[in-house]
């Protein structure tokens, strides 16, 4: 491993990124864009949002207590679902228990590979692992399982012709939705998919350049960044399938008939 | 034992001609004190779409529904295919409450087709065999997907042509020959000649006619054109306000 020594940012030098803000307020201003307010609502969300998470972390990774951990996870689950039912058309409850479900079955698995398997980190819960790897496959677990239901809703409703016709001539509601499950979840894995084609070409991915930034090798970085790649893909798929597979006996009876007002809404 | 429809029950052989003329009087289907209101929502409901519905089909008749749009005929049609369900009431397939029947298979026997012909992007060939799973088909479809385009008056050269050059009336007769693929007994078409000129509709009007007469399919066909009903020949009734009258 390189032992190169890490260039900390202290707060006066923090406090010299006002420059960069400053300019992006001024551009706003001199092309009367009108996002100023929002813009230095941003900054000061990012500041305030990342300091807390700072000290809370910190807090965390020294009393180093399994409890802990899982109350962290437990809370990114929680927002991740408020996030991801937030951003679907329909809101109901039950879409919350659905993307709860979800993330939990579909991260859990992943985490659990990762760092229990792969990593083997010690002790299970080492929150300087667990808890940033979670986030990440919480997060992108989120953007698949709301893909997923946006697209195989609309789905539903746009081939509502061949689904109805399907059930129709005998087949059953699994057969009939095949093509709206399988374009919902093509459309969820889709955005990991392209990231994994241009991995590294056109961008350093952030946790790798993070690594590299704090003095890791990027032989070293680059393993973790496949592990990640890959765990995000893992994630994301099986949340979605969750979803879809959840969703599917929202919007069909057991009698195979189409729960046409739970489609509509 | 057999026992019909009609309650009669024949413990000795009897007279095959006299068998085939009370089978011909079985009740196929029976509609009885069915309404039916849409479902918006858990708790809400749209106005009556059908108000307590008494119907019996017999076996291998042409039962024609006839009225103005918004009477309640696709829906009924679609309850008798079991893709929705009736609020209040019940319906009897050969008998049997169709509740209590395997979706599935009920609908591989009251088969519907739609006013809007589904059709996928490829040959006649393809569109016929959709009902079927891939690893069930073998050489006996191509001679079924033959003889169905001869019932809907298709020649077998239809086979191999792409359904995008087909016009609406032959469209509307490749859906009815992908539901005698699976030969049922009964057929319900809504709204056939909906998009079809006087010529395709008499068209229509023969193959349904002599499906009826050479494979003993009981049809039950909606319609609002006085003319087609009139031609199909068989028993007419109306449908008004979600209610069946006598025409």
């Amino acid at each position: 491993m390189m032992t190169a020594p890490i260039l900390s940012i202290g707060i006066f030098q923090l406090l010299l990124t006002t420059l960069l803000i400053l300019l992006v307020v001024s551009l706003s201003l001199y092309e009367n864009l009108r996002m100023e307010k929002d813009y230095l609502i941003g900054v000061a969300r990012t500041f305030i949002q990342l300091f807390l998470v700072g000290y809370i972390l910190e807090a965390v990774f020294n009393l180093n207590r399994w409890y802990l951990v899982l109350l962290v996870l437990t809370i990114m689950v929680g927002a991740a679902c408020q996030a991801g039912v937030g951003r679907l058309k329909q809101k109901e409850k039950i879409l919350y228990i659905m993307m709860a479900l979800s993330l939990v079955i579909g991260s859990g698995v992943t985490i659990f590979v990762i760092t229990e398997v792969i990593l083997r980190i010690d002790p299970w819960y080492n929150p300087r692992y667990l808890i940033p790897l979670a986030g990440m496959i919480i997060g992108n677990a989120m953007n698949g399982a709301t893909l997923g239901a946006e697209r195989f809703r609309s789905e539903l409703i746009l081939r509502k012709r061949e689904v109805e016709t399907l059930l129709s001539l005998g087949f059953d509601c699994r057969r009939a939705s095949l093509s709206a499950r399988k374009n919902a979840m093509t459309a969820s894995l889709l955005p990991t998919l392209n990231s994994m084609m241009v991995v590294g070409l056109v961008s350093l991915p952030g946790m790798m350049t993070g690594q590299i930034l704090s003095g890791t090798s990027p032989l070293i970085a680059i393993r973790y960044q496949i592990v990640v790649m890959i765990m995000i893909s893992s994630a994301v798929m099986l949340s979605s399938f969750l979803m879809v597979k959840l969703l599917s006996r929202r919007y069909f009876t057991r009698d195979q008939q189409i729960r046409y007002f739970a489609l509509k809404k | 034992m057999r026992q019909t429809q009609l309650g009669l029950a024949f413990s000795e052989p009897v007279n095959e001609q006299t068998l085939k003329e009370l089978t011909m009087n079985e009740t196929i289907l029976e509609v009885c004190d069915v309404s039916f209101r849409h479902r918006l929502s858990r708790h809400e409901y749209s106005g009556t779409i059908l108000n307590k519905v008494n119907l019996s089909v017999t076996r291998s008749e042409i039962l024609i529904l006839i009225g103005p749009s918004g009477s309640g005929k696709t829906s009924l049609l679609r309850l008798l295919n079991r893709l929705e369900d009736p609020e209040v009431g019940m319906i009897l397939y050969e008998g049997k409450d169709i509740r209590e029947q395997r979706p599935q298979d009920l609908r591989r026997q009251v088969v519907l087709v739609a006013q809007e012909p589904y059709l996928i992007d490829g040959t006649v060939r393809e569109n016929l065999l959709i009902p079927f799973d891939s690893k069930m088909i073998d050489d006996g479809f191509e001679q079924k997907g033959r003889n169905v385009l001869l019932s809907v008056g298709l020649n077998e050269y239809f086979l191999d042509r792409s359904v995008q050059h087909l016009s609406v009336g032959e469209k509307q007769r490749i859906c009815i020959a992908r539901a005698l693929m699976i030969s049922p007994k009964v057929l319900l078409l809504d709204e056939p000649t909906s998009a079809l000129d006087p010529e395709n509709r008499e068209i229509l009007s023969q193959t349904v006619r002599k499906i009826n007469g050479e494979e003993q399919i009981t049809f039950i066909v909606v319609t609002h054109t006085y003319e087609f009903a009139r031609s199909l020949g068989g028993r007419q009734l109306t449908m008004k306000h979600g209610e069946i009258f006598p025409s």
